[in-house]
């Protein structure tokens, strides 16, 4: 009886609605692939034109504001300050906030770069009790940290734009280690373009890869499937359809891991908001509202370019609770900003955005796992003559291996960093088998994220820091290698 | 969404979903390796050919020889090894390459290109022809500035400034609305490139440029850039009937330009209304070093503007034993916190500088 009736709904209005779901998510991640490689050439055009050599005479590069917030990041954070350090880059400073850190992170800032407490006027107005001190250093005056009381990365963002003194801030991850020229790289579209506010750049995962003296040794897989699973899924996700979306001027996703930002818009735009897990990204739909609101195209942009390489999870447990922070955050950005859609302010390029958001990618899991349940029903009641398996494997499994493949090719275009022909074709084999388990746990974890936002929870979720791979820590073989 | 056979057909359809993936992985992978090899082969050429223009330039390898081994050579090898050189050498050697390579059809096809087509193959070849002293590209790059788009212009109006084409810095301050989407600071390095040649007509073009625009700014920015003490008298009149942006690029440039002269003009600034304007002044008082200016300095520690008592009070910083002792009396006699705070900044990074030169000038 339950046999026939899922058989029934799998053949019915439903049973289309998620193939046709599975459809439309494979079409939109398939054309924002090709978008991609139309990006790329057009980046690498700009790469053949563009006059970086004046960025390098000091009066003329746009200083920058680095800012870092931090929150128990003892293992990295030194590591990730003089890799910041090294950046090539004319003019910048280094604004660290650590944000009522726990471990040992304020202290081992202090040991490693000699820092005392320090005088600093503030610039904006911000709840001086939450400072509990400024510390810099006679030998690094670039360098600011602020030691606050915990109150979340918006906060800590915002108390650091009342200390940092340029027009343009860059965000950064405290685990997040910069390529030398990738501050170069985001400043380039705000030396080309007057009306560019905000450049985002890739986010690479950087477990596997060797670091040491703050900067990058040698880049590699991880060995850990989950780790590979995730490049795999970056290249797609956060390069493939970044860059697609680049194309038509909707970028509405900049990582909080690395993004450079004009000061002016962004405290025009009302700075970030502390009410959402998601404030980088609801700051950039909120930055593209206002640009459109100020007759200002092509004001978010992206940059394949620049590249940052994270820390991430090695724990399906951390990863879970990113993955439900991210969605909840999109959630809320969605949410807050729903005037991109349904008021004047309305694009019709923002507005196909907006719904893709909202239709691929934020109810995307919710589909994705009830036409799983329905397909692993319809095959439990033998009904193997049905139609619905076989199309729901082609529309999710294979649509999403031919994307993630289309996320490889790219990478080779754009931004190609694996020297070795091994660790391609691993990610190969890889980008199947995402498809095949992971992609599913992933959606489920996402839908976690929804319910948080139905719960009004707000859930930050620590991450467990490893600290990046030194060579004295590469097993000895690999160390003489 | 029912059939017969089913087993077959969905075989067939796993058998066919499997060959699209493979084929589309082989050919990912084949592009892999042909970018990298191909990458890898102009790399290897066009560092080749770089040698033999040094080669040339050193005299061990005669004219013809090297416009063989040119004109062999792939264009994009060609362009490739050409831009090695671009940017780092002038004058003779630059005249001697350039007439060797001028006659090539690398070249002729890049004049051609200039002329016709799309906006980024226009612009690249006026970058391409902007890398040889070649007299007979002028004609056809200002053709190619005038006509646009603003990506032709800007990479012609380029290629014109390494060749000091004062003609074409004179139609770009007369056509500003042309670049008018570039950042300030793109524009800055563009009338750099004229040279400090260009002064005589940097100056003339700007009694007639449109300083509401960002290219007539970046003329005023220019002109304190090189330190054009004959620009002081002109740019302290706009300091004070300006409109607000250009009176702040005029503050900048006095500055820059570090003429003790100015001071008066300066301070009177300091009481502007902009406070944009009171901030650039303080601060270019700082780089004049007059002691004079000290009085005028020390109550715009209580400005409303953060910016204006950061600036005063690094000003006063660098305005020797002098200034420290004002800024002591404010730190510790001011019935203002904000001037007690910017002087206290201040003294202490001024205490910290003794220890570590060179703090305050990357701070202040």
């Amino acid at each position: 009886m339950w046999a026939d009736r899922t058989f029934l709904l799998a053949d019915s209005l439903f049973g289309r609605f998620v193939l046709f779901y599975g459809g439309l998510i494979f079409a939109q991640y398939f054309v924002l692939g090709v978008l991609a490689f139309i990006d790329a050439r057009r980046e690498l055009r700009r790469q053949q034109i563009s006059d970086r050599l004046s960025l390098f005479e000091g009066d003329l590069a746009p200083p920058i504001s680095i800012l870092v917030p931090a929150y128990n990041e003892g293992p990295t954070i030194v590591d990730a300050i003089r890799s910041l350090m090294h950046l090539r880059y004319p003019s910048f400073e280094i604004v660290v906030v650590n944000d009522g850190s726990t471990d040992h992170t304020l202290d081992a800032m202090v040991a490693a770069f000699r820092l005392r407490p320090s005088l600093r006027t503030l610039r904006a107005r911000v709840p001086l009790d939450r400072i509990r001190g400024v510390y810099s250093s006679p030998d690094y005056p670039f360098l600011v940290v602020l030691d606050t009381i915990n109150g979340g990365k918006a906060r800590a963002l915002n108390t650091a734009l009342a200390v940092a003194r340029h027009p343009l801030f860059c965000t950064i991850d405290a685990d997040s280690m910069l390529e030398r020229d990738t501050l170069l790289q985001l400043a380039l579209p705000f030396y080309l373009d007057a009306s560019v506010v905000v450049t985002g750049g890739v986010v690479r995962p950087a477990n596997g890869s060797v670091f040491a003296h703050g900067g990058m040794v040698k880049i590699g897989l991880s060995h850990r499937a989950l780790v590979r699973l995730q490049t795999v899924e970056y290249l797609r996700g956060m390069l493939a359809g970044r860059m697609g979306w680049n194309v038509i001027d909707s970028v509405y996703i900049v990582s909080g891991a690395l993004g450079l930002f004009s000061r002016e818009a962004v405290l025009a735009a009302g700075g970030y908001r502390t009410d959402t897990v998601g404030e980088d990204m609801e700051l950039v739909m909120r930055l593209q509202r206002w640009a459109r609101h100020n007759g200002r195209s092509r004001a978010i942009r992206f940059v394949s370019s620049a590249v940052a390489w994270t820390e991430v999870p090695e724990t399906i447990s951390t990863l879970a609770r990113q993955r439900a922070r991210w969605h909840q955050g999109l959630a809320e950005s969605l949410w807050i900003n729903r005037r991109l859609v349904l008021s004047e302010d309305f694009a019709p390029h923002h507005g196909v955005a907006v719904l893709s958001q909202l239709l691929v990618e934020l109810i995307g899991p919710l589909i994705e796992l009830l036409g799983l349940g329905l397909t692993l029903a319809v095959i439990a009641s033998g009904h193997m003559h049905s139609l619905f398996p076989l199309l729901y494997f082609c529309m999710f499994v294979v649509g999403g291996t031919v994307n993630s493949f289309l996320g490889l090719a790219l990478e080779t275009v754009v931004c190609p960093r694996y020297a070795r022909g091994r660790d391609f074709l691993i990610l190969m084999a890889y980008a199947v088998l995402e498809n095949l388990g992971y992609r599913q746990m992933t959606a489920w974890f996402r839908l976690r994220g929804l319910w948080n936002v139905v719960k009004r929870r707000h859930v930050w979720g620590d991450m467990d820091r490893q600290g990046h791979t030194a060579p004295e820590n590469l097993p000895e073989a690999k160390r003489a290698a | 969404m029912q059939l017969t056979g089913t087993t077959q057909l969905l075989a067939v359809a796993l058998a066919v979903s499997s060959v699209v993936a493979l084929a589309l992985a082989a050919a990912v992978l084949v592009w892999h390796r042909w970018s990298r090899m191909r990458d890898a082969r102009v790399g290897r050429d066009s560092h080749a050919l770089a040698l033999a223009f040094a080669r040339f330039l050193s005299g061990r390898l005669d004219a013809p020889a090297l416009r063989l081994t040119s004109h062999g050579a792939r264009p994009q090898v060609f362009w490739a090894a050409v831009e090695t050189f671009a940017d780092s050498f002038a004058g003779e050697e630059w005249a001697r390459l350039s007439a060797v390579l001028q006659g090539l059809d690398h070249v002729a096809r890049e004049r051609h290109r200039l002329e016709n087509g799309r906006a980024w193959p226009r612009a690249l070849a006026a970058r391409h022809l902007g890398m040889l002293n070649d007299p007979a590209n002028r004609e056809s790059l200002r053709r190619a500035m005038a006509a646009g788009p603003p990506a032709v212009t800007l990479m012609a109006a380029l290629a014109l400034a390494r060749m000091q084409d004062h003609a074409a810095l004179v139609w770009l301050l007369d056509h500003s609305e042309r670049l008018e989407r570039l950042s300030r600071h793109q524009l800055v390095a563009l009338i750099k490139r004229f040279g400090p040649e260009a002064l005589p007509t940097l100056r003339f073009g700007l009694a007639a440029a449109d300083l509401q625009r960002p290219s007539g700014l970046a003329a005023v920015d220019v002109l304190g850039l090189w330190r054009d003490t004959e620009s002081r008298l002109p740019l302290e009149m706009l300091l004070k009937d300006g409109e607000r942006e250009a009176r702040i690029a005029a503050a900048r440039a006095l500055g820059s330009i570090g003429e003790g002269d100015s001071v008066d003009a300066l301070c009177t600034a300091l009481r502007d209304d902009a406070w944009q304007v009171r901030a650039q002044a303080a601060r270019a008082l700082g780089a004049l070093a007059v002691p004079a200016a000290i009085a005028a300095l020390a109550p715009s520690l209580r400005d409303t503007s953060w910016w204006v008592r950061r600036n005063a009070a690094y000003a006063l910083g660098s305005l020797g034993e002098a200034g420290a002792a004002v800024l002591s009396g404010i730190a510790s006699q001011s019935d203002d916190p904000f001037a007690r705070g910017a002087a206290s900044e201040v003294l202490q990074a001024i205490e910290w500088d003794r220890e570590c030169p060179g703090g305050v000038s990357r701070v202040g």
